[in-house]
Order: structure tokens, then C-alpha cells, then sequence
């Protein structure tokens, strides 16, 4: 783990952010948006983007107003010390299940598609373990890590979209919101679910930002890019299996990339764009775990640095349990997440930032009201 | 702790070795098509099995040359479920069978006729197959169609695949890709349309050939389409680009072979008291490759009216096919599609009963032809008359 004060760039943090957000949705989102709103899950991926732009906005807002605290630490002046440990708990159970959830993700691909006969546990260890190498690294590798993986997850849309070229049919996303409005809105909590951790991720990491002025534009530029790359995704995707077919499959999209090719002399390539696929997975996994770790360490008050290094084992073998008991029973962790999950993660993606700024808001009307 | 590092890495490293799915190249059995038949009990599966050994040896045109062994194994075995059955080639295949590469499914009309849940649910749940796989029926035993040797390929699935994949060339048949065939079973309310493969002879040698289209209804296929009702479906799916049309001259009646450079459809909808009705236009850019009628077309008075026959010719392809998929109960033509897109609305409360409306629905053609090209020649190949002058 690294010493002294850990630092990210602007770029970094983008990086971060586009990873944290286009991965697992195209993974398993876009079967359970199909399954949800056929054809127009698309709309509702943008309008899951657009809402959590204003999240991002009303996170970095509140961030600012205490620079150099993550959201626990701010959440003692605001809620004061029993909610502020209560919201710590909450967040390190919600990282380290939502970074199981991502590592399970990449298990299922991997046994269900590539390593059949591979025993899921061992899959997961090494997977597990090559994460908590990067966690041992600390923030900056990671962030270092999201530069190189934005940078193949632009080579993977560039690669989906000449593949997808000569299969396309545009009449496929027709209708535009088929089922209507109302349901369409009602399926953008799904991908909610999936996109919206984007902000309370933003209010852990903002404090390592080291341009601080530059912070919010580039978090709404990593929201907004990994944004295009899953709508994007979801689009080609249709217009090419269809939303019956999408709605099929448990995860579309590798059944996707084995539904295309790149002219007759390019196919079968998705161990690929797996491979392609995979940095992204993995920094979101780094992160997660990262921000569960500083959520646990910021809420119980460890200082000392060896006891951060145990907790990378810990929190190691805590995901190794999570994710076997979660996602080795496939038709378990298919109804966990695709009609569970989001009630957990929408009161924490959404509540929370609404309960800081209306305490924040509060707090500073009963400020005024003292002084006047 | 770079001491337990290292050993953690080299204790990891123990599992890299991959042996869990170790699948050496040599221990496979490539399937390169499959052929499904009913059986009382359940389903033969006839799968056609790259021989390694010789497939690299044979040189293309495995009937026409020298090699006496075919470059492919054909195995069957029977079984409850489709996947029974593979397995149960395991008790004669010394490889383990691989079906990353198969090409073609072909399935008996027998089969089709059955239920297709049973049938594709086995090759959509596989892991190891493509969606581009191609899907065909055949009126006889599917099995036999395998064990046709082509005469200019290696093997009958990469001949069939490449015939598929050229039926714009003849524009009388027709071929779906798996993906495209699930995407049309699962919607409620249109149906697939599949290659249909023949056997025939070619001098003493019998061969494969694609003709028509095998038609589905609901859940299962509901008849056969013949080569017009074929072409017809092609135009309203925009896939007839390339393909010919043989016309007879008005002015002599002889025939005039034209080559459709360029198809385009529309299709329409409109609904009247609670009726839909969709007006089909299709548009096609043709030329003129070869004809024995002797009306000279550099006056475009008399293309105008070569131009009136295709579109005629067209049109009545176009009707039969209609009348096809009305009569079959099977809107393969995807007008519900067409209806749900233009009246969002309506389409809620039309859906419930869109069998019924289907086939009450009328379908207005119009077609517009023209022939801007001529080929190489500028007059018609006639002997010059005599006039006296050299």
C-alpha cells in the first residue's frame, strides 16, 4: 500500500469513472433491461445516465463544501457521529457486496462461456487475488490501471461497432418507447442499479483528486463517456439480435459478440474482446473493493498502516465467501440481481446524496436563522 | 512480505497450467453440421465430423477427385433430447464433440412440424455455438443431406453454407441465420422463414439444392413456400439485390432475363375500422442481360413496356407470397412489426386478436421498374439485313 498522500489526475479519475460505469451493465443490464422494455432499453440506459449526472453534480456540490473528506468522514458534520458510523457500515456492505456482484460478473463469463470445466472457487481466487494485488497497490495503480483499460475499452466499441456493420437493422429499435413512457422510466431504475453507484464512488475518491477545480467536469465526463460506450452497446446490440434474443439470454452480450464478425476473416473473436473487456472489470473491482476498505477504515478509525495490509487479505477472503455464495447458483444470483439488488442500491445511489444535501441544506438554514 | 509474495505467486502459479479445460486440437471432433430427424422415441442427430487426418490432404471438390475417403465422418445417434442423443456419440466418438464450428442445422419436415422449442432450446443454451449458425429444413431425412459429397467443395456443410450465402444470386430461395430464426420464434406475432434444401441429381450424381422456403406458424412450421412465393418473400424483406427475373417480351412474347441490380421495399400501413391494411412499394433498378426477343429496347417506348412486365411480374410474386402467409396463418412478412411501428397506439389494442386481423387484412402492391442498363451491347443481336452496300 502506498505511503503518504495518494493523489489521482483529472484523467484518472474519468478513466475510473468510465470503467466503474459501462462494463457490468452490458454484461447482465441489457437482459434485464430487454426482459424489462424490449426495444427502448437503450432510452432508459440514457435516462439512467442523465440522472445520474445530476447526482454527480449534487455529490461533487456537497464534496466541495468539505475538501479533503470522503463522504463518511463529511457525513459526521452533517449527521453527526452515530449516523455518520451507520452510513460507513451501510457503505462497506454495499462496495463489498457491489464488488462482488462485479467480480461475479466476470466469473460467470469466464465458467459459463470460455473456462466451462474450470471450478468456479478457483476462478474466482485467482481473479480475487490479482484484484487485491492491484487494492495493494493503492489508488494511484488503479487509477494508472483505468488509463490503459479506457483506452482498450475505446479498441472494444471501435472493434463491436465494424463487426456489427453488415448485420444492422435500424427498424429492430422501432418503436421508441414501445411500452411507454412510464415503464420505459420505471426500467431506467435497473440500469440505475447498475450505473448509479457512479456518485457515492465520486464522493469517496474526490478527496484524491488533485485538481479539485477540474473534479466535476471530469466526473461528469467518465460518467458521460461510459455512458455512450453502454447505450452505444445496447444499440448495436439490438439492432443486431433483436430484443427477443437479448431478452433471451442471461448475459447478451457475449452471446452478442459471437453473433457478429469482422468480414469472413475475423470471427469467433470474443475471447478478445473479452480480454479487451476484462481491464475495465477489473478496475471497477479494484475500486469497489478500494472504496469499501476506506469506508470500513474511515468508519472504525484504523491509522494504522500494517492494519490497512491485513485488510486487503480480509476484505479478499470477505469477497471470495460474497461472491461464491452469491453467483455460484446462477438462477440465485440471476433473481438477486435482476429484481433485488436495486433496493439496496437505489436508496443508497440516490437517498443518500438527498439526505447529505437536505441535512447540508438544513444545517445551513438553521445556521443562517442563528446569526440573523 | 515480498517473501510471502513470492510463494503466494508461485503457489498461484500452480493453477495457471489451464488443465481444467485443456482441449487439445487432437483430442476434438469438429462438427461442421448437424441434421435432426424424429424418431419414435425422441431424435436422431446426425452430425458431420471433420476427419483431420485427410481434410487437410483432400483437395477441393471432394466428389470429383481422386480421394476415395471423404474428408468427413458422419455419426447418429438417438436419444430422448437433442442433447441425449449428442451424448450419446460419446459411446462412438473416440473425441470429445466440438461444436464451435458448425455451420448448418438442418432438420426434417417431420421434425419441424413438431415442437421447435425442443429443438432450438438445446442450441441457444449451448455455449460452444454460434448464432450465425444457418437453419435449414428438408422435406426427406435430414441425415441423408449430409452425406451428400459435393462436387466442388471439401465437404456438404461448407457447400451448403456457400450456396445459402449466394441464394441472392437466384433469388428462389432463401436463407436465417439461428439468431435471426430465434428472434422471429420468440416474438408473439411473426413467425420465421427457413432455407429448404433438396436433393437432386446432376447427370449421375446427386446433389444439394436450395429451393423455396420452409414456412412457420405458431411454434411450428406451417407448409412450404415454391420459388415465386420464395421471391416474393424476398422482395418485401429487401434481400433480392443481385437475384434474376426471366419475363417474356411483350412485343414477341420470347423471354428477356433481366438482373436486379437494386430492390427496395416499403411497406405501409394504414388502419381502416379497425382493419389494418398495408400498401407494399417496391422499387427495383434492373438490367437487361441477355434476351432472344427481338424488340429493339434503345426506344424507351419499348422499354417502358418491358418495364411494365417486370413490375407486373413483380408484383404477382409479391401477391403470392401474401396470399401464402395469409393462408398459412404466418405474418413471416412481418407486417405486425410494420403496424406496431407506425400506430403505437392502436397497436395495443389491435395485438390481442393480430391472427385474425392478419388474415383479414388487405395488402396493396405497387411496383415501379426501371431498366437503365443494357449491358454491353447498344442494338440486338440480329443478323444485319441485306442492302446492297458492304
Amino acid at each position: 500500500m502506498n505511503q503518504g498522500k495518494e493523489t489521482i489526475s483529472t484523467n484518472q479519475f474519468t478513466a475510473i469513472l468510465v470503467c466503474c460505469t459501462w462494463p457490468t451493465i452490458i454484461n447482465y443490464g441489457s437482459g434485464f433491461l430487454a426482459r424489462a422494455v424490449g426495444h427502448d432499453m437503450w432510452i432508459s440506459g440514457i435516462m439512467s445516465v442523465l440522472t445520474t449526472l445530476l447526482f454527480v453534480i449534487t455529490i461533487v456540490y456537497i464534496g466541495r463544501k468539505y475538501p479533503g473528506k470522503t463522504i463518511v468522514e463529511y457525513s459526521k458534520d452533517l449527521l453527526g457521529t452515530f449516523l455518520s458510523k451507520l452510513l460507513g457500515l451501510v457503505l462497506t456492505v454495499y462496495f463489498t457486496l457491489r464488488a462482488a456482484n462485479c467480480i461475479s460478473m466476470y466469473i460467470h463469463h469466464l465458467t459459463d462461456f470460455l473456462l466451462t470445466e474450470t471450478p468456479f472457487l478457483v476462478v474466482t481466487v485467482l481473479h480475487i487475488a490479482v484484484v487485491c494485488y492491484l487494492l495493494w497497490k493503492g489508488p494511484e495503480v488503479i487509477a494508472r490501471m483505468g488509463i490503459i483499460a479506457f483506452s482498450l475499452a475505446i479498441l472494444f466499441h471501435f472493434l463491436v461497432f465494424l463487426a456489427s456493420l453488415s448485420e444492422i437493422n435500424f427498424n429492430r429499435l422501432l418503436p421508441f418507447f414501445g411500452p411507454g413512457i412510464i415503464n420505459v422510466t420505471k426500467a431506467s431504475f435497473i440500469a440505475d442499479s447498475f450505473v448509479g453507484i457512479n456518485q457515492i464512488i465520486i464522493a469517496m475518491l474526490l478527496p484524491l483528486v488533485a485538481n479539485q477545480k477540474k473534479a466535476l467536469r471530469s466526473a461528469a465526463a467518465g460518467v458521460s463517456i461510459g455512458g455512450a460506450f453502454f447505450v452505444f452497446y445496447f444499440i448495436v446490440e439490438l439492432m443486431v439480435m433483436g430484443p427477443q434474443v437479448v431478452a433471451l439470454m442471461r448475459i447478451a452480450s457475449m452471446d452478442f459478440v459471437r453473433s457478429i464478425q469482422i468480414t469472413q476473416y475475423l470471427h469467433r473473436f470474443e475471447s478478445f474482446m473479452v480480454a479487451l473487456w476484462y481491464w475495465s472489470m477489473l478496475v471497477q473491482a479494484g475500486i469497489l473493493i478500494y472504496c469499501a476498505q476506506k469506508a470500513f477504515v474511515q468508519t472504525v478509525g484504523v491509522k494504522k498502516e500494517k492494519t490497512n495490509k491485513i485488510l486487503v487479505f480480509a476484505f479478499g477472503i470477505v469477497i471470495i465467501i460474497l461472491t461464491y455464495f452469491l453467483a455460484y447458483d446462477r438462477v440465485f444470483f440471476l433473481n438477486y440481481r435482476e429484481f433485488k439488488w436495486q433496493y439496496l442500491a437505489l436508496p443508497v445511489n440516490y437517498g443518500l446524496p438527498v439526505l447529505l444535501l437536505l441535512f447540508m441544506l438544513l444545517k445551513k438554514a438553521i445556521h443562517a436563522i442563528r446569526h440573523s | 512480505m515480498r517473501k510471502i509474495f513470492l510463494i503466494l505467486t508461485l503457489f498461484l502459479l500452480f493453477f495457471q497450467a489451464g488443465c481444467w479445460n485443456a482441449r487439445e486440437i487432437n483430442e476434438l471432433a469438429f462438427v461442421l453440421s448437424v441434421a435432426l430427424d424424429k424418431t419414435d422415441n425422441g431424435f436422431k442427430v446426425t452430425a458431420q465430423i471433420a476427419k483431420t487426418e485427410t481434410y487437410s490432404k483432400t483437395p477441393t471438390g471432394g466428389a470429383s477427385s481422386a480421394v476415395k475417403e471423404k474428408p468427413f465422418w458422419l455419426v447418429s445417434s438417438t436419444g430422448k433430447s437433442i442433447f441425449e442423443a449428442v451424448r450419446n456419440m460419446a459411446a462412438v466418438s473416440s473425441r470429445r464433440i466440438f461444436w464451435s464450428h458448425i455451420k448448418v442445422i438442418i432438420m426434417s419436415e417431420e421434425l419441424a412440424k413438431g415442437n421447435l422449442q425442443e429443438i432450438f432450446d438445446f442450441f441457444s443454451r449451448n455455449p460452444e455455438l454460434r448464432f450465425r449458425t444457418w437453419v435449414a429444413v428438408t422435406q426427406g431425412e435430414a441425415g441423408k443431406i449430409l452425406d451428400v459429397v459435393p462436387i466442388m467443395e471439401k465437404d456438404p456443410s461448407l457447400n451448403i453454407e456457400k450456396i445459402i450465402e449466394k441464394t441472392n444470386l437466384t433469388g428462389k430461395a432463401c436463407g436465417i441465420m439461428l439468431k435471426d430464426f430465434l428472434e422471429k420464434y420468440m416474438d408473439h406475432y411473426t413467425n420465421p422463414v427457413a432455407s429448404r434444401i433438396v436433393l437432386t441429381t446432376q447427370g449421375d450424381k446427386t446433389v444439394v439444392k436450395l429451393d423455396g422456403a420452409a414456412v412457420f406458424g405458431s411454434k411450428k412450421m406451417a407448409g412450404w413456400l415454391n420459388e415465386n412465393e420464395t421471391r416474393g418473400y424476398l422482395w418485401v424483406t429487401n434481400k433480392i439485390s443481385g437475384s434474376v427475373r426471366v419475363i417474356n417480351c411483350p412485343y414477341d412474347g420470347l423471354p428477356v432475363t433481366l438482373e436486379i441490380k437494386k430492390g427496395k421495399t416499403n411497406i405501409k400501413s394504414t388502419i381502416t375500422n379497425g382493419i389494418p391494411q398495408f400498401t407494399i412499394t417496391a422499387e427495383t433498378s434492373a438490367k437487361i442481360t441477355e434476351k432472344a426477343c427481338l424488340t429493339e429496347f434503345r426506344d424507351p417506348q419499348s422499354l417502358h413496356g418491358l418495364e411494365e412486365v417486370l413490375a407486373s411480374a413483380i408484383r404477382k410474386d409479391i401477391e403470392s407470397t401474401v396470399t401464402a402467409a395469409q393462408n398459412f396463418d404466418s405474418d413471416f412478412l412481418d407486417f405486425s412489426s410494420v403496424l406496431h411501428r407506425a400506430h403505437k397506439t392502436e397497436w395495443n389494442t389491435l395485438s390481442a386478436n393480430w391472427p385474425q386481423l392478419f388474415s383479414k387484412s388487405e395488402v396493396k402492391i405497387h411496383v415501379k421498374a426501371r431498366i437503365p442498363e443494357v449491358s454491353l451491347l447498344a442494338k440486338s443481336l440480329v443478323p444485319i439485313e441485306a442492302s446492297g452496300e458492304k
